[in-house]
């Protein structure tokens, strides 16, 4: 029993326990970061795609709210079924149906001009099925070996796809993921290093092998030595840092970005998101963002850390690891410390389905926090 | 619930805030400590600096006539990056760009080239302007249908633009001066750096002064050059204008030049030339204002025409003028012995040596001076004469009688090696030896030869002198033995002693021969001085730098330097001595027809003996002979006696001052002393 159920005995327990029930820091945070987003995303991408992001946030409050209210019971019962459903998606990115974006093969053609990321889904979907696989070991000892080969084979699946899909970026978070829910399952520490050294060979061996493109391994590089390839990914990191650079302490204000404004930054209603609120808000701004965003990752972690079982818990984590690694390695390239890669920043970047995927964690969240609250009478 | 999964779960928690905290630190790295840096990157993307030129002052003649003026041409800008961008390297476009211009893609390929590069053509073919800036390169055989083509669509020629450039025009076609007037040419990297740490204003865009009056007052005709920031996106497309300052236009220089003169000394000058017929013979002519010094018209030939340099000159071109010394400005440049020229300034020391002017001189066909015979030209001999006379024939020897007195009397060769002797005290006080200070850049000093300047010479050469006397001449030495052994005999002798001053060195200098050498321009000067009545003159080319509104920003003043320490019946004797060489002298035939008794001219020709060479032609004068205005020096190399060449060039010249065959371009009265008034003069 934490401190927090401990307080929850008394005599007004019933009405504090469903005030409670929501996690309003979670959510406020979520929702700033995302109105935040639809502000920048207007600015970047015009008073159109402001628009489209404000539907697309209403769409994903509604989904997550939904996904809040499933019975916590019945979610690791669904967990199987929305794998599997989750990888046809994937894979119809590389039917006729599927679209090229940025030489990534990550969307699906939907009725009505819209369009939707699989691999945002994919994410979801794989942390329920390891939750549910790693849920199942022992406490002192973590999951069987026969759980952890089972867990890795769910996840190869899903990333082998999306590697093939050329979304090097999702590949990366998901493969972080699946780190640290492992991690947190309690695998043994013979098993991770095993997995990291296996790791470390199979992308030496896939650079040696010529299975990643050279441009693919110059790209992921571009931004150790941005001067080198000023035609390439190293133009938008040098332009980016010069977008955060040139913001100052309060920002060149809203719609007022010059590199923002001249399109000096490429996709900055999108990738390079993060650039156009340093550059228009600041440092206050920027350093807003990455507290809102760490704001969202304690309050997972903290759900994580009351889940009653295994699996809601598993669930938490694979939740926060999702939004940490992704919005780091997303900020990161912003900054120039990490490899430019094709991912979102979770609530603030444009695109309806990174959106909705993001509101469907919060529920997510919210779910594990409600099933680990004392039963109600 | 229990430890193991809760510790994990910590490192986790460790991890992402340390991922976190990273983001933080690295944000505020960029923002606050490269933020300055980054902005002003930031500012350099938005913003593309332009040139609005400003319109350069034009040189207007003394009746305030431009002679260099200006007008709005069409020119074409490649901007090299786009050029190399283009799918084909910019094949297609070079070649439209080519054809609008009328060059070959050679040509034009050379002229893109940055005078940085290792292997770029000489200057001023490459680019010397900033290196990521488009050249503007323009041309005089503009194809006028392709530069529309390119004006119309600019999406099919990204790497070309059509611009607006000022060119110089020469309103005056029959005029040249390219060395007076100069040239205009792309400002260097080096010279950016030079005009940023002195805080000048200048800009890749301007154009600087090169050479003649153009770049000698270059600061006051250049003007500050307006900018225009435009707003630009990551295409390059303009979306605004942000902040321009207005060009401030250059001031215009009024010169005391006539035009028309101008025009008939080039004339008369380039005649001069071809009647000497040597390939190498080059000339100067030089018309002063006697009383002030002003420069009334000055040509060197062969000259360049600065139109040529418009819009850049192609290598070719360049190397043409260059060979065939059209680079060289003669009469501030040109140093050659003067010759008989000099001899008034040897008289003028005779006076001071105690010689007197009024009696008669000896003046056989040759002077015997120790081992050596100096002999009159062609050694003919007069008999006893005035010095009036020998000034009128020209007679050597009487001057060589002078000189080896002078000579002998200043100790001989035991004569210190500090002394200037009275003949070169006397060349000295009239401006020899140094700059005149005229308003031109790059003039010679000339020198002349004393004891002391000797001595100077030799241990300034004394080593060269030393080697070359025990080096071999090589091919010299096979070919023709005796000069070659001649040649090794001279250094030899002018390593062990040549600090001595010899009875052959005071000889020579006598009559403007040996080591001393006189610039035109000096001549000049230095005859001003003796018509005048004995006060200095500094040549002045400019007359006053005024506004477009014709308001006078300065007054360039004709610089007196005070007066000669020469008696005014000294020099009032050599004026009239000199009025009989074109009567009765050696510039008779020169003069033969010309209205000598309405238009005294008073001169003295120079016939300058060049080893191996024909003689340098000189003519000095001035006129009118009594109360003289105007001055008139020719010099031409190779160009034989003074009376030959020399001087009918400046009669032709004297009869367009007074208006013997044409009508006369100055009034009665003399060069005009007042500024022309030039309000309306269009640029």
């Amino acid at each position: 029993m934490t401190m927090v159920e401990r307080r929850e005995t008394g005599r007004i327990r019933s009405r504090r326990q469903r005030r409670a029930s929501w996690d309003w820091v979670l959510i406020g945070s979520a929702l700033v970061l995302s109105l935040i987003g639809t502000l920048f995303v207007a600015s970047a991408g015009g008073a159109a795609a402001g628009r489209k992001q404000l539907l697309g946030l209403l769409v994903a409050l509604l989904i997550g709210y939904l996904v809040s209210q499933v019975e916590p019971r019945s979610l690791r019962a669904w967990a199987p079924a929305l794998y599997l459903t989750s990888l046809v998606f994937v894979l119809l990115a590389f039917t006729p149906l599927g679209i090229e974006i940025a030489g990534a093969r990550a969307w699906v053609a939907l009725p009505m001009g819209f369009t939707l990321q699989p691999s945002e889904f994919a994410k979801l979907a794989l942390i329920l099925a390891l939750a549910s696989t790693l849920a199942g070991g022992r406490e002192q000892s973590g999951p069987d070996n026969r759980s952890v080969v089972q867990a890795l084979g769910l996840a190869a699946v899903p990333i082998a796809l999306i590697i093939l899909g050329n979304d090097t970026g999702s590949a990366l978070v998901t493969t972080g993921i699946v780190a640290a829910m492992m991690l947190v399952a309690g695998v043994s520490w013979r098993w991770l290093a095993g997995l990291a050294a296996a790791g470390a060979a199979v992308v030496t061996l896939a650079v040696m092998a010529g299975v990643l493109a050279e441009y693919q391994v110059q790209r992921l590089l571009a931004f150790l030595d941005p001067t080198a390839d000023l035609t390439g990914f190293g133009l938008n990191t040098v332009q980016s840092r010069i977008a955060v650079g040139s913001g100052g302490l309060t920002g060149q204000g809203l719609f007022e970005g010059t590199q923002t404004q001249g399109d000096f930054v490429p996709v900055n209603d999108s990738d390079f998101i993060f650039s156009v609120v340093a550059e228009e808000a600041g440092l206050l701004g920027a350093l807003s963002v990455i507290l809102l965003v760490g704001l969202v990752l304690w309050r997972g972690w903290r759900i994580g850390l009351d889940a009653r079982d295994g699996f809601n818990r598993l669930v938490a984590v694979g939740v926060v690891a999702w939004f940490g690694f992704q919005a780091f390695e997303n900020i990161g390239m912003t900054l120039g410390i990490t490899p430019v890669t094709g991912v979102t920043l979770p609530f603030v970047s444009y695109g309806g389905s990174s959106m909705i995927a993001a509101w469907m964690g919060i529920g997510l969240l919210q779910l594990v926090r409600r099933a680990s609250a004392p039963q109600r009478r | 619930m229990a430890t193991r999964t809760t510790t994990r779960l910590v490192i986790l928690g460790v991890l992402l805030v340390s991922l976190f905290t990273a983001l933080a630190l690295r944000t505020v790295q960029l923002t606050v400590i490269q933020g300055a840096d980054l902005a002003q990157a930031a500012e350099g993307n938005r913003t593309r600096e332009v040139a609005d030129p400003a319109p350069r002052g034009l040189i207007l003649d003394s009746s305030g006539r431009p002679m260099v003026g200006n007008s709005p041409e069409a020119a074409l800008a490649l901007d090299r990056q786009a050029l190399n961008e283009s799918p084909d390297g910019g094949v297609a476009q070079l070649e439209v760009a080519a054809t609008a211009l009328g060059l070959t893609q050679r040509q034009l390929s050379q002229r893109l080239i940055s005078c940085a590069e290792p292997d770029a053509p000489p200057r001023p073919v490459c680019d010397d302007g900033n290196p990521v800036a488009p050249v503007v390169v323009a041309h005089k055989a503009a194809d006028e249908k392709a530069l529309l083509a390119v004006a119309e669509s600019p999406s099919e020629y990204p790497a070309l633009e059509v611009v607006s450039v000022v060119r110089r025009t020469y309103p005056f076609d029959e005029l040249t001066a390219g060395q007076l007037l100069g040239y205009l040419g792309e400002v260097s990297g080096e010279e950016l750096a030079e005009a940023a740490a002195s805080g000048e204003d200048l800009s890749s865009f301007d154009r600087m002064g090169r050479g003649g009056l153009e770049q000698q007052y270059d600061a006051e005709l250049r003007g500050t050059a307006g900018r225009k920031v435009m707003v630009v996106d990551s295409r390059g497309n303009a979306t605004g204008v942000e902040q321009a300052s207005d060009p401030v236009p250059g001031h215009n220089l009024i010169t005391s030049v006539n035009a028309e003169l101008q025009q008939r000394v080039e004339r008369e000058l380039s005649d001069a030339l071809a009647r000497a017929g040597r390939p190498k013979a080059r000339g100067a002519a030089v018309v002063l204002d006697a009383n002030e010094g002003r420069v009334l018209a000055m040509s060197s030939q062969p000259d360049y025409d600065p139109r040529d340099w418009v819009g850049g000159i192609s290598q070719k071109r360049y190397e043409a003028l260059s060979r065939s010394g059209a680079l060289l400005n003669y009469p501030i440049q040109g140093q050659a012995p003067p010759g008989s020229v000099f001899k008034p300034v040897t008289l003028l020391a005779m006076a001071d040596e105690g010689f007197s002017l009024r009696r008669g001189y000896d003046c056989p066909g040759s002077y015997q001076a120790g081992q050596r015979s100096f002999t009159n030209y062609n050694s003919e001999e007069f008999g006893m004469i005035s010095l009036r006379r020998a000034m009128e024939v020209s007679c050597n020897t009487i001057f060589y009688r002078a000189a080896d007195r002078m000579w002998r009397d200043g100790g001989g060769e035991r004569v210190a090696e500090t002394e200037i002797d009275p003949v070169a005290n006397a060349a000295a006080e009239l401006g020899f030896g140094s700059p005149t200070g005229v308003d031109l850049p790059a003039e010679a000093s000339g020198f002349v030869a004393s004891p002391a300047a000797k001595y100077g010479l030799w241990q300034e050469q004394r080593d060269n002198w030393c080697s070359d006397a025990k080096a071999s001449l090589g091919e010299l030495q096979a070919s023709n033995p005796a000069r070659a052994k001649y040649l090794k005999a001279i250094a030899r002798e002018n390593c062990r002693t040549g600090n001595r001053w010899r009875q052959g060195d005071a000889i020579n200098a006598a009559i403007g021969q040996g080591l001393t050498t006189t610039t035109p321009i000096q001549m000049a000067a230095a005859y001003a001085t003796i018509a005048n009545g004995g006060r200095l003159v500094t040549p002045t080319v400019g007359k006053a730098i005024v506004t477009n509104d014709g308001d006078t920003i300065r007054a360039i003043p004709a610089a007196g330097q005070g007066r000669v320490k020469v008696s005014r019946s000294n020099l009032r004797f050599l004026r009239s001595a000199m009025t009989g060489v074109p009567t009765r002298g050696t510039a008779v035939g020169a003069f033969a027809g010309f209205p000598l008794a309405k238009h005294p001219v008073a001169g003295k020709t120079g016939s300058a003996q060049m080893e191996g060479k024909q003689s340098t032609s000189w003519f000095a004068s001035f006129a009118p002979a009594v109360d003289p205005k105007y001055v008139v020096v020719v010099m031409i190399t190779e160009g034989g006696t003074g009376g030959e060449n020399a001087a009918p060039a400046a009669r032709g010249i004297y009869e367009s001052i007074f208006g013997v065959d044409t009508e006369a371009v100055f009034p009665k009265s003399g060069p005009p002393s007042e500024i022309p008034k030039i309000s309306g003069v269009s640029r």
